[in-house]
Parts: C-alpha cells; sequence; structure tokens
C-alpha cells in the first residue's frame, strides 16, 4: 500500500495539536490576538467530542473566586500539595487568571453552579481554602468550544494524529508531520509555533477489567503529545510522580471527593468509617487509599448510604448526567443504589498527568516548552494539580504568547530528511501484510507495565521492565494494520511503549520516595530532601538516548512560612483513638 | 502468520428503523472520540465496526432521532 | 500555494446548499440541515434557524429552537417565544433551554408579553429566561408572577426578584418564604442573602421550625450566612432537629457567629454517631474560639474518623491562637 503521491504540505503561524480543552482555548486566543495570523487546531478524533471532557465535566476542583480564595493561598496549597516540588510561577500564572477565565466561559455560555442570587456558589472540599465550583449543566462545554472556534475563523483539521515534530536547523520548532485516521493521507504542516495540547498519558497502565478502553482517561489520550515532545528534544518533568486516581471497582468513573463531598459523601473503609487523613487530592491521599484497600479493613466504598434521600437524588443528577454519565447505567446494571448501598472502589491504572499530578512537559509561565517556538498546555503541560480549569487558562497563555512568537518569526527550515525517516515509520504497518495487531502489542506492554511499574516501585522489578520494554520495541516494526483506523492504533502503540520507557527511566532515576504513592520506592521508603529536593528533568540526549538530570527549584515567590506547613501537617499526622 | 478473530460483543446497537444516516446525518460517527462508528455500507445506517468503545455516550446522546444505546462492554459490567 | 483543499473543515460554509437542503422534501434531510446550521455562528445562520423552526416537521423545529441558543436579541427571542408555545413538547422544552441562554435587554419584549400565559410550562420557561437578563422592567411582573397558582412559576418568579437583589423585592421574598410550597420557601429563604441580618431575621425564626428539613437547612445557611446575632437561640435550639444535616449547618453558623452560647449545646453532639456532625460541631466549636470547647475538642481529637480528628486539632490551634 506504498502510496506514490508527495506528502501534502500546508504552512500556517500557529498550529495548535489537541482539539481537547486547552487545545481550543489556545487556537481561539492565538486567533483573537492576532486575527491576521493562521491558526489551525488539529485533532485525531472530533473537536466537536473529544479529550477529557469529550462529554462535559461535573465541577472546578480549583476555581480561585475572590471571596473565597486568593491566588497567593491557593500557590501555597498547591506547593505543599505537592510536596514543594514546584515552580510557583506557572501556578500563580494560572491562579491569577482563573477568575477571569470562569466569567469568559459563564459568559460563552458554560454553566457553573449559583446561589439564588445568581453568584457563584463555591463549596468547601479541604480544609484550607474553597475552590470547587460545581457544574450540574456541564455537558454543553464542548459545543461552545467548538461555536467559539468556528466563529473566531480558527481552521479545524479532525481525523488527523500528529505523529511527529520537526525542527528546524537552527533549533527552533519547524511543524509536524500528521496522517489521517480515515485515509492514511500524510500531512507536512509547516509552522512558526506549535503547541501541543495532547492530553494525559492514559492507556499507559492497564485497567483491573483487562479492558484495553475501560482507563480513566479518554483512550484517545495516550500519550502521544508526551513522546512527541520527547522525541523533538523537548524536557520532561517529574513524570514518575504519576497519576494514579481513586476509582469506581470496574468503572472508570471518579470517585465522590469534589462532586459528593460537599454534599456530605465519603470514602470510607469496610467498616463504613472514613480512613483518609489527607487533606488535599494527593499522592499522599492516595498511598492512604492503598493501604487501606490492601489492609484488613479494605476494600475501599463510596458511601453515600447516611445522606437523605433528597441530598442523594441531587448527587445522581449530576453524577450520572455529567463527565461520565454511563455511571447510572453501571450502576443500574448491578442492581446498587447510593441510598443503600456502599459502592466498591479501587484504583486506577498508573498515567501520566499533571493535571492531575505533576507529570508533564515542563513549561514556564508562558507555557514555552524547552524548545523555541514550541508550548504545552492541559493535561500534558508541567503545571501541577491544573485540572480542566488550568487546561483553559493555560492554553489561553499558550495561545497569546505563541500568536506574539508567530508574528515575528519566519518558518524556521527544516530537514527533509526527518519527514522521509517519519513517512517510513508511520507508513510501515500498512505494508505488513501480516504480523503483530497493534491491540495484542498494546495489551502486552501494558501488563508489563501493571506487573512492574505500578507502585509500590521496585528496582529490579523496574530493570526487568525495561528489559521486555526494549524487547517490544524491536517487535514494533512487526506491527500491522488492515486500515487507516488499525493503523492510528499503530501508532498509538509508539507513544504507549515511549512513555513506558520514560516512566521507568524516571522513576529508577529518583532515589528516593516522595508523592505518597506515585513515588513510593520500597529500596529507598523516604522522602530525601538533602538530595532530592529538586525537579527531574528527563530528556533525549545527543546519543538520542534517553537521560534525566537534577533541575533546582525556583526560589519561591509565594513563601510558604513554617507555621503554614506545620498547620497543614498536623492536619496529616495521624492519631488514633 | 494468519489472524485470529476473536469475538466479542459490541457495546454501540444502533437501531436501523430510527437511524437517519441514509439522509446525510453523521452525528454519532462525528462525535465518538475513539472513531469507532461508521455508516455501514449494506444498509446506509450507522454501526459500531471496532470495539473500542469508552462508554462515554456521546453517540446517544447527541443522536438526533434516539437510536443509539450504548451497554457497558460485558467486561466491566 | 500550498494544496490544503479537502484537509480542513472549511470556516467558509455553503449556506447555499444549506438552505436548499432545509428546503428538502425529505423532513429527515431539514433536520439534518438544520442541525448544521445550529453549528454555524453568524447571522445567516441565525435567519435559516428562525426561519426553520416554523417548519412543518417537529424534529426540525427542534433542532432550529436548539440552536438557536447561540444568538442574542429580539429576533431569536421572539422566535423562540413563539417555539415555546410549539403543540410538540420536545420543540417548547428545547424553546425553553435556549430562552434561559439569553442576556440582553432587548430579547425581554417577547419574555414579558407571555408571562401571563395559560400554559404553566410557558410561563416558568419566561420566568427563567427574565431572571438572567436581571432587568429592571421585569420586577412589577415578576412580584405578580409570586402569586401564580402554579408553584413552579412562583419558584422561578423567586429568580426573577432574586438576581435583581433589589431591596424593594424585600417584602415580597420574606412573604415567599411562608409559601406552601417547599421549594418556594427554600428559594426565598436563600435568596435572601444579599439582604442585611435585620430584614431576613423574622423570616429565618420562621422557618427555622419549617415542617420540611431542606426550608429548615436553608434558614440555618442563611443565619450563618449574614451574621443574624438575633438567631441564635433558635439556631441553639435546632442542634436537637431531626435531621443532623439541619444540626450541621446550624453548628456551622453558630461557629460562624462565634456565638459562646452555644458550646454546651454543641459539646453534647461531639459523640453523635454520624461522623458528618462531629465533624462540623469541631469545627465550629473551633470558629468560637472560647476555651470553655476545649474538652469537647480533645475528646473529638480522639475520634475514630481521620477528618473530625483533622478538624479538632485545627479547632484547638484556633481556640488556643485566640486565648494568647
Amino acid at each position: 500500500m506504498q502510496m506514490a503521491e508527495p506528502d501534502n504540505l500546508f504552512e500556517t503561524d500557529v498550529l495548535v495539536i489537541g482539539g481537547g480543552t486547552a487545545g481550543p482555548l489556545a487556537a481561539y486566543k492565538a486567533k483573537t490576538a492576532n486575527p491576521a495570523l493562521n491558526v489551525l487546531l488539529l485533532e485525531k478524533a472530533n473537536v466537536k467530542r473529544s479529550g477529557a471532557i469529550a462529554i462535559g465535566m461535573d465541577g472546578l476542583n480549583n476555581a480561585v473566586v475572590p471571596g473565597f480564595a486568593t491566588p497567593e493561598q491557593y500557590v501555597r496549597e498547591i506547593t505543599i500539595a505537592n510536596d514543594g516540588i514546584v515552580d510557583q510561577k506557572p501556578i500563580l500564572a494560572y491562579a491569577e487568571r482563573s477568575f477571569d477565565m470562569i466569567r469568559e466561559l459563564d459568559d460563552w455560555g458554560v454553566k457553573f453552579l449559583k446561589d439564588e442570587n445568581g453568584d457563584y456558589d463555591v463549596k468547601k472540599v479541604h480544609h484550607l481554602g474553597a475552590y470547587v465550583l460545581p457544574m450540574p449543566n456541564g455537558a454543553n462545554v464542548k459545543k461552545i468550544l467548538y461555536r467559539r472556534l468556528r466563529q473566531a475563523q480558527t481552521l479545524i483539521s479532525n481525523r488527523f494524529m500528529a505523529t511527529r515534530l520537526l525542527r528546524g536547523a537552527d533549533g527552533r520548532i519547524a511543524g509536524a508531520i500528521a496522517v489521517n485516521s480515515r485515509t492514511a493521507e500524510i500531512l507536512v504542516i509547516r509552522a512558526k509555533a506549535v503547541i501541543l495540547a495532547m492530553g494525559a498519558a492514559g492507556r499507559l497502565g492497564l485497567p483491573a477489567s483487562g479492558y484495553l478502553w475501560g482507563g480513566y482517561e479518554n483512550p484517545t489520550n495516550c500519550g502521544d503529545g508526551y513522546a512527541m515532545a520527547y522525541h523533538a528534544g523537548a524536557e520532561l518533568s517529574n513524570l514518575e510522580c504519576y497519576q494514579i486516581n481513586p476509582l469506581i471497582k470496574d468503572y472508570n468513573g471518579p470517585a465522590c471527593a469534589y462532586v459528593g463531598g460537599p454534599f456530605g459523601a465519603y470514602t470510607a473503609n469496610s467498616e463504613g468509617a472514613r480512613f483518609i487523613e489527607c487533606d488535599y487530592w494527593s499522592g499522599q491521599m492516595m498511598m492512604e487509599f492503598y493501604r487501606e484497600l490492601h489492609g484488613g479493613k479494605g476494600p475501599v466504598f463510596l458511601k453515600f448510604n447516611h445522606l437523605a434521600s433528597e441530598t442523594v437524588a441531587e448527587i445522581e443528577n449530576i453524577l450520572h448526567h455529567v463527565e461520565r454519565p454511563s455511571r447510572g447505567l453501571f450502576h443500574a446494571g448491578r442492581g446498587a443504589d447510593y441510598r443503600r448501598d456502599m459502592v466498591e472502589m479501587h484504583i486506577s491504572e498508573i498515567g501520566f498527568c499533571a493535571g492531575h499530578s505533576a507529570s508533564g512537559v515542563f513549561v514556564d509561565e508562558h507555557a514555552r516548552t524547552t524548545v523555541e517556538g514550541l508550548y504545552a498546555a492541559g493535561d500534558m503541560a508541567s503545571v501541577p494539580h491544573n485540572y480542566m480549569l488550568g487546561a483553559f487558562v493555560n492554553g489561553a497563555i499558550a495561545g497569546e504568547d505563541a500568536a506574539r512568537f508567530a508574528a515575528s518569526a519566519p518558518l524556521a527550515e527544516y530537514d527533509a530528511g526527518q519527514v522521509e525517516a517519519e513517512r517510513l515509520r508511520v507508513r510501515a504497518p500498512l505494508s505488513n501484510d501480516d504480523g503483530l495487531p497493534p491491540n495484542q502489542v498494546e495489551y502486552k506492554i501494558r501488563r508489563f507495565v501493571n506487573d512492574y511499574l505500578q507502585p509500590p516501585k521496585v528496582t529490579r522489578k523496574y530493570e526487568i521492565a525495561q528489559q521486555r520494554f526494549a524487547e517490544i520495541r524491536a517487535d514494533l516494526p512487526r506491527m500491522m494494520a488492515r486500515d487507516p483506523h488499525e493503523l492510528m492504533r499503530a501508532l498509538e502503540v509508539y507513544s504507549i511503549l515511549d512513555c513506558a520507557d520514560m516512566a521507568a527511566a524516571a522513576s529508577l532515576f529518583r532515589t528516593e520516595s516522595r508523592w505518597g504513592l506515585y513515588h513510593y520506592r520500597m529500596d529507598y521508603p523516604e522522602p530525601n530532601d538533602a538530595d532530592w529536593f529538586c525537579h527531574l528533568q528527563l530528556f533525549k540526549d545527543e546519543n538520542s538516548r534517553m537521560a534525566c538530570r537534577k533541575r533546582p527549584i525556583e526560589p519561591y515567590i509565594v513563601p510558604i512560612d513554617a507555621t503554614e506547613k506545620d498547620a497543614y501537617h498536623r492536619l496529616r499526622i495521624p492519631a488514633h483513638a | 502468520m494468519p489472524i485470529a478473530n476473536n469475538p466479542s460483543e459490541m457495546p454501540v446497537k444502533i437501531d436501523a428503523e430510527k437511524c437517519i444516516a441514509d439522509k446525510g446525518c453523521t452525528v454519532c460517527i462525528d462525535v465518538c472520540p475513539l472513531d469507532v462508528l461508521r455508516i455501514n455500507p449494506a444498509n446506509g445506517k450507522a454501526h459500531m465496526r471496532y470495539d473500542e468503545c469508552w462508554y462515554c455516550l456521546p453517540c446517544a446522546i447527541d443522536c438526533p432521532t434516539k437510536a443509539v444505546t450504548v451497554a457497558i462492554p460485558y467486561l466491566l459490567r | 500555494m500550498m494544496k490544503q483543499s479537502g484537509f480542513f473543515d472549511e470556516p467558509q460554509v455553503d449556506f447555499v446548499d444549506l438552505e436548499r437542503r432545509l428546503a428538502s422534501f425529505d423532513a429527515a434531510e431539514r433536520s439534518v440541515a438544520a442541525r448544521e446550521v445550529a453549528e454555524t455562528p453568524g447571522p445567516e445562520a441565525e435567519r435559516l434557524l428562525i426561519h426553520a423552526i416554523a417548519d412543518s416537521d417537529a424534529a426540525v423545529r427542534r433542532e432550529a429552537a436548539l440552536g438557536l441558543e447561540q444568538f442574542d436579541g429580539l429576533a431569536p427571542a421572539e422566535a423562540l417565544a413563539q417555539a415555546l408555545l410549539d403543540e410538540n413538547a420536545a420543540v417548547a422544552e428545547a424553546a425553553a433551554a435556549s430562552l434561559a441562554e439569553l442576556k440582553s435587554p432587548e430579547a425581554a419584549p417577547p419574555l414579558l408579553a407571555l408571562i401571563k400565559h395559560p400554559r404553566a410550562e410557558v410561563r416558568i420557561a419566561v420566568c427563567r429566561g427574565l431572571r438572567n437578563l436581571r432587568l429592571e422592567a421585569a420586577f412589577q411582573p415578576g412580584l405578580e408572577a409570586l402569586g401564580d397558582a402554579d408553584a413552579r412559576v412562583r419558584r422561578e418568579a423567586v429568580g426573577i426578584l432574586a438576581y435583581l437583589k433589589a431591596t424593594k423585592a424585600l417584602p415580597a421574598l420574606v412573604k415567599a418564604a411562608s409559601d406552601e410550597n417547599v421549594e418556594v420557601r427554600r428559594a426565598a429563604i436563600s435568596a435572601l442573602a444579599f439582604a442585611p441580618a435585620e430584614a431576613s431575621l423574622g423570616s429565618v425564626l420562621t422557618c427555622l421550625s419549617d415542617p420540611h428539613w431542606l426550608v429548615r437547612e436553608a434558614a440555618v445557611v442563611l443565619a450563618g450566612r449574614v451574621k443574624a446575632e438575633g438567631a441564635i437561640a433558635g439556631l441553639i435550639n435546632s442542634l436537637s432537629d431531626e435531621f443532623w444535616q439541619v444540626r450541621g449547618k446550624a453548628a456551622l453558623a453558630l461557629g460562624t457567629l462565634k456565638a459562646v452560647a452555644a458550646i454546651p449545646a454543641l459539646g453534647n453532639l461531639i459523640g453523635f454517631p454520624i461522623s458528618n456532625l462531629r465533624k462540623d460541631v469541631a469545627a465550629a466549636l473551633g470558629d468560637i474560639g472560647h476555651p470553655d470547647a476545649l474538652p469537647f475538642l480533645e475528646t473529638a481529637a480522639g475520634d475514630i474518623d481521620p477528618d473530625v480528628r483533622k478538624i479538632a486539632r485545627r479547632s484547638i490551634q484556633l481556640v488556643e491562637s485566640t486565648r494568647s
């Protein structure tokens, strides 16, 4: 099936890759900041319903609303929640624009919970600040974003999967190569600035169900962005700080912390008692969850059955209609009723996602990566605990900065060899008449991820994993695709394997334990501030090998005084009766 | 090496009576993030072609004629 | 120039083609076209939708009504108001949803014209639409709608007045707080949050002994929000409400009010079986910040529930810091 026609070439000023949450905001803000620019938004599914919020979102977890929280307070809490390993500038940049973004989205028609007087009804979930703004009608977010994009005359190209970035001879970003998932046509896009907004790496671990598509993240978010940034020479930060979430057992719906919490629901052990000490959704909280799950008082449950029937109805109205609307279907299938039954919970597979943890492509407060002209935003960018609103805000920051950059930079010249090499890699599975089906290769990688990489982390297991991954890498050229759709899956397998390798390398490099369960190394069980109070940068070295280095923490701009840290830790100290 | 076909139950079902794909509607096909739905050349109606369902439901919710039903995949049910 | 046709979803829509399809003999084809128009911005799309909302087929009318949600001003409001009267319930429902998206004052006249329509569903949708406009001109009609025979209309009418946050709305809201319908009472008492404590005190005290727990809960929450000193005795009474949810919110309100007199009654709840309430009580004792609470907080600091322990530790710290 080798195609004889030359690759299609397209030139644009700003290229945004990923049409989920951060991507549309980036494209919209780039275009409105400078309408003279050509802005192209590339999406491998369809912008109408794609990305982590394909079906909407039930609330904001990190709304910084005046009267409820201040940007500085938010920065302090995220700093503490992430064990101090943060660059505060991008967090502050987010927090300062958080409220304006809420109002702008509101103006566009996105619905936030309001009280009877029409003011934002912010809920308190954590003990130290109020940041939760429910979105009981949050199912229409994508529709609204789509209309905005069309209004701004952004070019949208659906069904194109970007596979590699192009680097210019001068080191700048030069564009990207993409392949169509319906036709297998290859498109070369030259761009002055490129924004990666490709979501989490959610197809890394295998869900306990064994169903490849049953993960927490939208399965299209398979780590393409992480892999592309890596191959383009950008640095990635703290990948060993995995994403692991508490989920309903066998179902990929998240638990109650942000939705049920304000209504009085909580996570309980088999005795119906609370057990979580930690105050914030963090690795520490997941560690406590993990221990209870595997301890004598496990498994762990979601407890609603002490609440009034009216309250449960209100919760169901949100949980079963927004973000995971099939949740009600799942419970009905097992005859579970929140009013009567506690619902069994489990722990998610591992992944990368700065939106929930801190693992991402390194960006500064302008969303710039370490490659000139290359930006990253949303779940894949290194701003920690950023969630949906962070994706919007940092998408906007990236779009505006990229528009400025693209206005003055010429297109970078690139070596045609990059395109030729990628064309051969991309096309290979279509040329194989027999070989390995991508789903089998994927299953095997993700099973090994579970067997060897899932925390607690053990050095010897990680070394075995690296060996297995290397063996599978040698198998990749044997992958076959019978149509363009299978080709897309085959190419995603490359990203999954790259992410598995990066997870292993980063975890082995940091020889301490940190972030609770996210980076719990059994052979280095304690945190070691003297040697490891720093970021870990992963990158491709000059010999094209995966390498890691330490990067110092930028001096805090919002100081954390000792009493504050104490106050937080006092909340955390277990003091059993 | 020959390729085996392992059967699995398709979670997405489309009522051909209600489906108006033959009138130019492509809503469910457009909105599926996993891109697993296609027009069935046999009858011009939409159907599920790849067993890669995230049971996220845009196909069912956005369908203008309520022709689409999604079951939780059996492995999870 | 580079080859690019066929790769991009064209931002320039072919309206001639859309208009042709909207005139098709096949209703399904028209509804597919209407949906496409609905996803398209611009005045041309608005015009086509306003035209399509009068289609002979209900599915087409519904698509048009849904699509008009993105447009604002008099013309779409008129079209939607007409669709609100549609014989087909799905069309009317879609029109009601889109009416709630209107924001500009120009959209008000067609809504105001329907506020006394014989069908309650119409009046409900109209009130909901007017609420979001926050329009002075809607005050009087809103006031009258508070006397509607249908409770669902009265509930929406509360919204019109409450969003205006006008002092002159207070008597009406106070009256609505003793409506015969629970949802109206709940909405009205919550809506009084914009007024000073004196204005709502009477309503708070009445609602503290409301027959429905959701109204009692709203009343104790309001007492805390507006810092109603005069409600302290009533709030202490609410600490023995039959619903622990009300007790918990009453405790938090007493904490906000720094009601030292509530400490013994709060202390009695420190062993309550539902931990959510123990947590609220521990928080309230800290907010009050008086040393008399310390023995209770010491007990709470050894609770079996970690959230209660955490809050108790924080509260002990708060008490100690106010002391020094």
